[in-house]
């Protein structure tokens, strides 16, 4: 009878181990690090190219699933997420930030902020992104545009200042997607993506946001 | 140590082999509750909806994009053998179909054609999976092969300002995901 006990624990305790393991390894509990997840690196953009594949690794599509449910494959569009600013500190509300670069080898792209949930963040400012329609209507024949991601709107009388909100954000992150990346890109990210710079400007201290 | 032999490779072996199940599992599990969910909010088996623009306030996925208009159908073959017609309102930018299976694998991506082109739609039919070679309609319509009977069919076009948004939800309307007939 006792052996029998025993062994019944063993199976329980192993299945117990074996599906923990699993929901952690995968990312479905917790929240690994990006880094960790990641097989592109662009100046801490991360990326998989494997990424809405079937020949994606089983623990990639657990980790997709969880983060980013029916995201395309790379042949129709590329995900390059960042948490960190140009310093290596991980991206907060507390904290503003200027957001600048150039465009890039795709048919379109955008920067998106998200939370820590992965959630758009829950203000009303209506200021979630910017796009390359809105950069090259800013820049014109100039190859370089900017953004300031910010808690509060940075405007003023003088200029239209593009702003990403980044209230009720906490540590977050963006996502940079580009649709339809040409081939170069697709070979060879690390020379061809324009990673965009993220420099930080000024915190405040003492502040929850 | 001989009396707990037998349980510590129980233990290991139970603990692979749920570990791998589990792994495995976890993309099916999550596609099976989102398009549950997505029952629950009204998104009908084989009809082409809508989703409202994504704000914080309406997020219902990971990770939505604000930036584009989204129309979702659900598909289940399980309803019935048969093929489905698709067919996308052509847009002014950057839209595309995008099919993935019970698994969330992205096993198909159409392009959809430019607004003011000579055809207003992009079509196509999305077979199920155990369709047999006799029962294929080779008319010449674009046809491909759904991996699993269930999954999700979306309709992006880029709509980064709200008029745009509202433009796309117009010409929405006119999306096709129904039963061949006939």
């Amino acid at each position: 009878m006792k052996k029998i006990g025993i062994t019944l624990m063993a199976i329980l305790f192993g299945l117990a181990v074996g599906v923990g393991s699993a929901l952690k390894a995968s990312g479905m509990v917790g929240n690994p690090p990006l880094e960790k997840l990641a097989n592109i690196n662009v100046s801490h953009w991360l990326s998989d190219w494997s990424i809405g594949a079937p020949t994606a690794n089983a623990y990639l599509r657990a980790r997709v699933a969880k983060r980013g449910l029916l995201a395309l494959s790379k042949s129709e569009a590329v995900y390059f997420t960042r948490r960190l600013d140009d310093d290596g500190n991980l991206l907060n509300a507390s904290c503003r930030y200027k957001l600048s670069g150039q465009g890039q080898d795709a048919r379109w792209w955008s920067i998106t902020l998200y939370d820590n949930h992965n959630r758009l963040p829950m203000n009303e400012d209506g200021a979630l992104s910017i796009d390359a329609t809105q950069m090259e209507n800013q820049t014109g024949d100039n190859p370089n545009w900017s953004a300031v991601i910010a808690p509060t709107s940075p405007q003023t009388d003088f200029q239209t200042v593009h702003w990403i909100s980044s209230r009720h954000a906490g540590d977050f992150d963006l996502t940079l997607r580009l649709y339809l990346p040409s081939k170069a890109l697709l070979d060879d990210p690390q020379a061809i993506l324009n990673p965009p710079h993220i420099e930080k400007l000024d915190c405040k201290t003492g502040e929850i946001l | 140590m001989k009396n707990f032999l037998l349980p510590i490779i129980l233990f290991a072996i139970t603990a692979a082999v749920s570990h791998a199940m589990m792994v495995r599992a976890a993309p099916t599990i999550i596609m099976n509750i989102t398009m549950d969910k997505m029952a629950e909010r009204g998104y009908t088996v084989h009809r082409f909806i809508a989703s409202p623009r994504s704000t914080p306030q309406t997020q219902t996925v990971v990770r939505p994009s604000p930036d584009l208009a989204y129309a979702v159908c659900r598909y289940d073959f399980s309803f019935h053998n048969t093929p489905l017609q698709i067919a996308a309102q052509h847009w002014q930018d950057y839209a595309s179909i995008s099919f993935f299976d019970a698994q969330t694998n992205n096993f198909a991506t159409i392009p959809v054609g430019y607004a003011g082109g000579e055809t207003i739609k992009t079509s196509l039919q999305l077979l199920p999976p155990h369709l047999s070679q006799t029962e294929r309609n080779t008319g010449g319509i674009r046809q491909i092969t759904s991996p699993t009977d269930k999954g999700i069919i979306i309709i992006r076009r880029l709509a980064p300002s709200l008029e745009l948004y509202n433009a796309a939800q117009a010409i929405s309307g006119s999306d096709v995901c129904a039963p061949v007939t006939g």
